[in-house]
C-alpha cells in the first residue's frame, strides 16, 4: 500500500439539507453560494450531526455544511461562564452550531459529536421568539454563541437582517463576537445597540491554539472597518493563555491594539483566562490527547477547570493593568469581579 | 487493516484475482481471503447475512479507529446508468432509518443513494433513491459499533433496472471486473491514520521521586503537557541528577523537587 494517499475533498463539498427547508428562501440563497456541491437531501440534521464516533479532527479538514430548521428552544438565558457586560437580561441565540475556526480549547468540541458547522435557516422564528420576550423586558442577546456567524454572513446574511432587526425594536442589544477578519460592517446598520465585538489574541497563541484563524492584524483590520463606519467595538481578550514571555505578548498585542482602533473608539473590553467546564474539559481531553491547550494541568474550581487562582490572578490583574493605561477602568470587565 | 465485504463470490472475483488475496479458514460459515493489508470478506446477500458477518468479522480482528470498511457490490437502479458509484446516504427499507458516510475523500467517483431493502428488486415497488441494494445499510449499522462514519465507503455498480433473468454469475463476475481496478486503486490509496505523541516511559523517574500514586499522575499530565509544548523537561530532570537532587531521600523532599519541576514546566 504504498500509493499516495486520497486527497481530501474540499470543505463544503457537500451541503445537507433537511427535506423540510429545502426550498426555503434562506436555503436556496446558501445553495447558490456552492454551485457544485453534492447536495444530499436528509430528515432531520440530528442524523448526521449526531452520528456516533465521528472523526473531529478529520471532519474539520474537509467540513460539510448542514442546513436545517430550529426547532424547540430559539432563545437561551446567558452562561454564569460569560460575561453579560453588567446587562441585567442576558441571552445567547443559535443561529448556527459550531464554526469554519478550529481553536483547539474550543468548548464545542467538548459539546458535540461532530465538527461540521450547521446553520438554521429560520430566522424568522428566531424574531418572533425574541419579540415574545421582548414583550416582558429589555433583551440583550449574544449572536455568535456556539458559533462565530461572521465567516457565514456572505453566504447567509442573517447578521444583516439581525441589525435591521434591532435597528426596529429599541429594546432589543445585540453582540455580534468574532475572531474573523471579513469586513462586513459596512452592512450592519450602525445602532449604538448592535455591538460588534472582536476576540484578539497575541499571534503566538493564536499560531498554536488558533487555527484556521485570521492573524492579529487582520482581525485589528476587521475591528478598524468597523470602527470607520461608526461603531463603538467591544475588544474581548478571552481566553488568555499563559504562554511563555506572556507579559510582553500581550502587552505588544495591547500596543498594538490601541493604535489601529484608538481607545475612544473602543466601547469596553472583557478579559479572562482559559477556563473550561469539568464534563467538557473531561471529554476534550479524550478526544484531543495531544493538545496542549487542553492537557494543561489545570485545577478544578466551581466545577470550572482554570489556572490556579494565583496565575489566574496575576495574568488577569496583568493585562487589566496594561489596558487601564489606555481606557478608564469601569469600561474593563473581569468575570471573577462580579 | 481494510475490511472489504462483498455480497457473493462472484462480485468479489476479480477484486481477489488483482489483489492476490489468499482464502483463509472459514469462520463458521464466512469466507474470507486476505492479504497483509486487506480481509475480504465474502458476506452473503441480504440484510442479515451481511450485517451478521459484518460485526462477526470486525469483533473478531478488533478493528477499530485505526482501519477502514469498504462495502462492494451490485445494485440496480431506474434512475441511474451502468456505472461505479461512491454511496453518500444508505436508508434501510424496514426501519426507514439513513445512514450517512462521511465523504472526505476525492474519488471522482459519481455518487448516490441507496436504499437496502431484504428482497430482489423485481419492478415490484417504487422509491425515490438511486440504487436499490439488499446489504448495505445493514453494513453500515453493523460496522457503526466497531467504526466511526469517517470509516466507512460503499461502492455499488449497477447490474441492472429489475430485470434480472439475465444475472447470472459469469455476468456478475463481468461486470464487476470493470470497476475492480477503479475499486483498488481507491483501497491502495486509503490514508493510514497518523501517529500520536509517544508515550514517556517515566518508571525510572517514580520510585527517584519517591511518587505516590496521586504523584505519579500528577507527574504524568505535567510531563505529558511538557512534551507537547516541547519544554526541556529532561534536560530539568538530567540538571536534578547532576546535582545530587535526585533520587530523593525522604518523601517530603521528592514533593519539593516535583514542585520544582512544575513550576519550571508550567513557568509558575
Ligand atoms: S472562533 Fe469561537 S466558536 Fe469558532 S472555534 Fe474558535 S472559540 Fe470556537
Amino acid at each position: 500500500m504504498s500509493s499516495e494517499a486520497l486527497s481530501l475533498m474540499n470543505s463544503f463539498s457537500h451541503v445537507y439539507v433537511e427535506k423540510n427547508i429545502l426550498h426555503h428562501p434562506r436555503t436556496e440563497r446558501i445553495l447558490s453560494f456552492f454551485p457544485k456541491a453534492e447536495v444530499i437531501v436528509i430528515e432531520r440534521y440530528k442524523d448526521v450531526f449526531d452520528r456516533s464516533r465521528q472523526n473531529y479532527d478529520l471532519q474539520f479538514l474537509s467540513q460539510k455544511l448542514i442546513l436545517a430548521e430550529k426547532t424547540g428552544t430559539f432563545i437561551y438565558e446567558g452562561s454564569k461562564a460569560c460575561e453579560d457586560f453588567g446587562n441585567e437580561w442576558f441571552y445567547y441565540c443559535t443561529n448556527a452550531l459550531n464554526c469554519i475556526f478550529n481553536c483547539e480549547y474550543c468548548w464545542l468540541k467538548g459539546m458535540y459529536n461532530s465538527a461540521n458547522p450547521v446553520i438554521f435557516v429560520n430566522l424568522e422564528d428566531f424574531f418572533a421568539e425574541t419579540e415574545k420576550l421582548l414583550q416582558q423586558h429589555p433583551v440583550y442577546l449574544c449572536l455568535s454563541y456556539e458559533t462565530d456567524l461572521v465567516p457565514f454572513e456572505n453566504m447567509t446574511g442573517m447578521l444583516q437582517e439581525w441589525g435591521e432587526f434591532t435597528v426596529n425594536h429599541p429594546d432589543l442589544s445585540i453582540e455580534i463576537r468574532t475572531k474573523s477578519a471579513l469586513e462586513i460592517w459596512d452592512r450592519i446598520p450602525v445602532n449604538d445597540r448592535i455591538i460588534p465585538s472582536f476576540t484578539l489574541s497575541p499571534d503566538p497563541v493564536i499560531e498554536r491554539y488558533e487555527h484556521k484563524t485570521p492573524s492579529l492584524d487582520r482581525r485589528l483590520a476587521a475591528a478598524r472597518q468597523a470602527v470607520d463606519q461608526g461603531f463603538k467595538v467591544r475588544l474581548s481578550f478571552d481566553p488568555m493563555f499563559s504562554v511563555s514571555n506572556w507579559q510582553m505578548i500581550y502587552a505588544e498585542m495591547i500596543e498594538k491594539t490601541m493604535q489601529v482602533l484608538q481607545p475612544d473608539n473602543i466601547r469596553d473590553i472583557n478579559i479572562g483566562t482559559f477556563r473550561l467546564s469539568k464534563e467538557y474539559m473531561r471529554l476534550m481531553r479524550k478526544r484531543f490527547p495531544d493538545s496542549a491547550a487542553v492537557q494543561y494541568p489545570y485545577v478544578l474550581k466551581d466545577g470550572f477547570y482554570q489556572y490556579p487562582q494565583e496565575k489566574k490572578d496575576r495574568m488577569e490583574e496583568y493585562v487589566s493593568g496594561v489596558l487601564g493605561k489606555y481606557v478608564e477602568k469601569e469600561k474593563i470587565f473581569r468575570l471573577e469581579e462580579k | 487493516m481494510i475490511y472489504v465485504f462483498v455480497p457473493m463470490y462472484a462480485e468479489a472475483a476479480p477484486l481477489i484475482e488483482k489483489l492476490h488475496l489468499k482464502r483463509t479458514e472459514l469462520f463458521g460459515n464466512i469466507q474470507t481471503f486476505s492479504n497483509e493489508d486487506i480481509l475480504l470478506t465474502i458476506c452473503g446477500t441480504g440484510m442479515l447475512n451481511a450485517a451478521v458477518s459484518a460485526s462477526a468479522v470486525l469483533a473478531r480482528n478488533e478493528a477499530g479507529t485505526q482501519d477502514f470498511l469498504v462495502s462492494y457490490g451490485s445494485c440496480a437502479s431506474q434512475k441511474k446508468k451502468k456505472g461505479l458509484y461512491l454511496l453518500h446516504s444508505l436508508k434501510d427499507k424496514n426501519t426507514e432509518r439513513t445512514y450517512y458516510p462521511d465523504i472526505l475523500y476525492q474519488t471522482n467517483l459519481e455518487e448516490a443513494s441507496v436504499l437496502t431493502g431484504s428482497g430482489v428488486y423485481q419492478k415490484n415497488f417504487s422509491f425515490t433513491e438511486d440504487l436499490y441494494d439488499m446489504e448495505g445499510a445493514s453494513v453500515f449499522h453493523a460496522a457503526s459499533f466497531f467504526m466511526g462514519p469517517h470509516q466507512m465507503l460503499f461502492f455499488r455498480f449497477v447490474s441492472d433496472d429489475g430485470e434480472i433473468q439475465n444475472l447470472n454469475n459469469e455476468v456478475m463476475k463481468n461486470l464487476s471486473a470493470q470497476y475492480a481496478d477503479t475499486v483498488i486503486e481507491i483501497l491502495k490509496r486509503l490514508p493510514v491514520s497518523g501517529k500520536r505523541q509517544e508515550e514517556v516511559d517515566l518508571s525510572q523517574l517514580y520510585p527517584d521521586l519517591g511518587c505516590s500514586e496521586t504523584m505519579k499522575r500528577e507527574l504524568n499530565k505535567l510531563i505529558h503537557y511538557a512534551q507537547l509544548e516541547k519544554i526541556p523537561w529532561k534536560e530539568k530532570i538530567t540538571s536534578f541528577y547532576d546535582a545530587g537532587i535526585l533520587p530523593v531521600k525522604t518523601k517530603e523532599e521528592g514533593k519539593k523537587v516535583f514542585y520544582e519541576l512544575r513550576s519550571f514546566v508550567l513557568d509558575e
